[in-house]
């Protein structure tokens, strides 16, 4: 039976490999190989950086405090393994689909437990071997290697797992109860996220300064692990072969693991088969407004947008950097001063208006809100089919919506430009009206795409989102124009004034958002109807 | 009320509906019936304006379908087999988008909705996501929006599947109560007996080709409508 229950959850990890989630049809053999090479070669690229990561502690295995190195690679291994399974933990533990399926069937709890913290542990071994088998590497390359040495190393990379999977199981418990609570998770899972990028990119903009602070303060760390979080010490013990200390970190590891266990085997089925307890909202009459059709269809796409993450972080993450870069651009400006003294003085001071215009536009072509939003009308369709509507009202509202999220932000950061790099009114005026065009041309060809290759059968929101033809054209569409208005620029300094180029530019993308419009309200609307 | 006349539908090379010619009028409930597949979502669709139809005509109080779909739209209201609507919606959310687009007062639709989320007992839960609805809430909630704009006529997918006893009956009550006031309904239905008792005539299709129509007594005569439909379906 637990073989069973283990192969069932072995298939369930390694599906997407065989199987195309789009169409949810068995994948060629040749795509099933170009995945698995694409995973392992994405694997393997994290564990390269990760060896650099580890190479960097490696001046640790000299300084007398050689257990340290052990001690912060297994953190961040730890780290890591946490981060990488703590949502498989919640989906594929506390949610999972079939839960209820199992446990009607003859199976002790216990056995689906077992075969659902099976999957939980293969995923974390995949993420902590990341980090640890080039620690491993590094620590044997590096420093005197002795048997005892490789044994434990693999000791502390199983009993590490120990550790990630206790940890997951505590986190994923965590989520599955402030999901429950929580109403507005879309929202939630948005501000997670950028939270999650805004802390990458500054340890990935800081890691340098990071490790060398570790390092050169590595009496002050010690003692802190010593006394704050003592296993971790003993962790980095065991790695430099000390027989006592891995005996502790396993019995540690156990007795974590143990707990963990008696508590979840009793909480199991009762987490599983819990219904969600957001307290329910009781309606209550109140005084209404009436609208007109068009702020009723843009409000029904806005509602849509702000009711997804997938949608909003997936289509809408230029808008957040934007008004970042704005913000960025007005607490740096003294910094940023030289730079535009440094136009100036090499000869590129003319080409403000194109550097004003093109900030905007390489951020913002990030955004392609209307390039999946035929596609996510999906089976509801039928309600604007049905409705006393003109359909070009309907996918009016889809390029608004594109725009009310877009251009706000695109100004924003324009106008900060201007403040940062001081081109003149004319320059300025003329950059932001670059701006804006770009901004309805982006969305008019994102629309255009998806009208093209429509998506209305997907069993899941990310595939249109994420996946579809028209959301990637559109990505790539946005950037090759920014490309071109870039590199067309700079070649052409010499011909145009930086202005008058951007002026034409801005003529020529408003002549091509005139042509798409017209497009989208003849052959698009045409198309529509008949989806 | 609703005129179709020599209505063909193709897919490809195959006709789902073939030369269909139906009248319903005003104040009728005509029910409409056959086996899966037989073309009764493809006739509705084509009345509603979701599908182009390759012949024929549809007229709803004399205006085309074809030529002006949007005045046709105005008057009537669609209940599809599967109400799937705006999840991300919460049920007054979605009531009042369908009232916004059918442009009725704020006054008016406060006290429409009123009195039949009261009738359908969902007053307490308009305020829930319509993801956190059942399948029979969210039938409910599509008859709801279906009748805020009170229309001359309305066309029914499968209107019974999926509601409780008593909403069933209440929605039974309500069909006639409109067609009291001179609006006309058009419905597929399986359920025999159903239509037995409650439409004025019916229309049973096969093969997307119109079988027999008329009223309830031309069609069974002294025998019940199931052994009709079975008769006709050999």
């Amino acid at each position: 039976m637990l073989k069973a229950l283990f192969r069932k959850q072995f298939m369930e990890l390694t599906t997407f490999m065989f199987m195309d989630r789009k169409t949810g049809k068995l994948r060629s053999k040749g795509k099933i190989v170009l995945t698995i090479v694409g995973y392992v070669a994405l694997m393997l690229y994290l564990a390269a950086m990760m060896f650099l990561m580890c190479r960097a502690f490696a001046a640790l295995l000299y300084t007398g405090q050689a257990w340290l190195y052990y001690s912060l690679t297994g953190m961040a291994a730890i780290m890591l393994g946490v981060f990488g399974s703590v949502f498989n933990t919640y989906s594929g533990m506390y949610h999972s689909k079939d839960n209820e399926l199992l446990l009607s069937m003859p199976i002790p709890p216990s056995k689906i437990l077992a075969a659902r913290l099976s999957g939980v542990a293969a995923m974390a071994l995949m993420f902590e071997a990341v980090v640890f088998i080039p620690a491993i590497i590094v620590r044997f390359v590096y420093a005197p290697v002795t048997p005892t040495v490789v044994i434990f190393s693999l000791l502390i990379m199983l009993t590490a797992l120990v550790i990630i999977l206790v940890i997951t199981c505590f986190l994923g418990w965590i989520i599955a109860v402030v999901a429950a609570k929580f109403k507005n998770r879309s929202f939630l899972t948005v501000i997670f996220a950028l939270v999650f990028f805004a802390l990458y990119y500054y340890f990935f903009s800081q890691s340098y300064n990071i490790i060398q602070n570790l390092i050169t303060s590595s009496d002050e760390v010690g003692d802190a692990l010593r006394t704050w979080v003592y296993p971790f010490y003993l962790m980095g013990m065991a790695g430099e072969g000390d027989a006592v200390s891995m005996l502790l970190f396993i019995l540690i590891a156990a007795f974590l693991f143990a707990l963990t266990w008696f508590i979840l085997s009793r909480t199991f089925v009762s987490i599983t088969t819990r219904k969600e307890t957001v307290a329910k909202k009781v309606y209550r009459e109140k005084t209404v407004k009436a609208a007109s059709a068009d702020k009723a269809l843009l409000r029904k796409e806005l509602k849509r947008f702000t009711s997804s993450a997938n949608y909003m972080l997936n289509t809408a993450l230029g808008s957040a950097f934007m008004v970042a870069g704005a913000v960025a651009l007005l607490i740096f400006k003294n910094d940023l001063a030289p730079l535009a003294l440094l136009l100036e003085e090499s000869g590129y001071g003319d080409m403000k208006a194109l550097i004003v215009a093109a900030i905007p536009m390489i951020v913002g072509a990030m955004n392609d809100i209307s390039a999946p939003s035929v596609s996510l009308e999906g089976k509801n369709i039928w309600i604007v089919q049905s409705l006393p509507v003109p359909t070009d009202r309907v996918l009016e509202a889809k390029l608004r919506l594109h725009r009310l999220i877009t251009l706000p932000p695109a100004i924003l950061l324009a106008a900060a430009s201007v403040y940062v790099l001081r081109p003149s009114a004319v320059d300025s005026v003329c950059a932001v009206l670059a701006t804006v065009v770009f901004v309805y041309l982006t969305a008019a060809f994102g629309l255009v795409m998806n009208l093209k290759r429509p998506n209305l059968t997907w069993t899941n929101e990310s595939i249109p989102v994420k996946t579809g033809f028209a959301p990637f054209v559109a990505i790539f569409g946005s950037w090759a124009l920014v490309a071109l208005f870039c590199i067309g620029g700079f070649l052409l300094r010499n011909k145009f004034a930086s202005v008058i180029y951007v002026l034409i530019f801005a003529m020529l993308m408003l002549g091509a958002t005139a042509l798409l419009t017209r497009w989208v309200r003849r052959k698009g609307v045409q198309i529509f109807e008949e989806l | 009320m609703l005129r179709i006349e020599h209505l063909t539908k193709k897919y490809g090379d195959s006709k789902a509906v073939d030369d269909l010619s139906l009248h319903i009028a005003p104040g009728e409930i005509y029910g409409f019936i056959g086996h899966n597949g037989a073309g009764k979502t493809t006739t509705l669709k084509s009345v509603v304006g979701i599908l182009k139809f390759d012949e024929g005509e549809i007229y709803v109080d004399g205006v085309s379908v074809k030529t002006s779909p949007l005045e046709c739209k105005k008057m009537l209201a669609y209940i599809p087999d599967n109400p799937d609507l705006y999840e991300f919606m919460t049920g007054i959310q979605y009531l009042n988008f369908i009232a916004d687009i059918f442009g009725v007062e704020a006054q008016v639709r406060t006290e429409r909705i009123r009195r039949y989320a009261d009738t359908f007992e969902i007053t307490e839960d308009l305020a829930q996501p319509l993801s956190a609805y059942s399948h029979g809430m969210k039938q409910k909630l599509a008859i709801i929006s279906a009748l805020i704009h009170e229309p001359r006529l309305i066309i029914m997918d499968e209107p019974f599947v999926g509601l409780d006893p008593k909403a069933a009956h209440t929605l039974k009550g309500i069909m006639r109560e409109l067609c009291e006031a001179g609006c006309a309904i058009f419905f597929s239905t399986h359920v025999l007996e159903v239509a037995e008792k409650l439409c004025d005539k019916v229309a049973i299709i096969k093969g997307g080709k119109l079988v027999v129509a008329g009223t309830m007594e031309e069609v069974k005569g002294d025998t019940s409508l199931e052994e009709v439909f079975l008769e006709l379906e050999e």
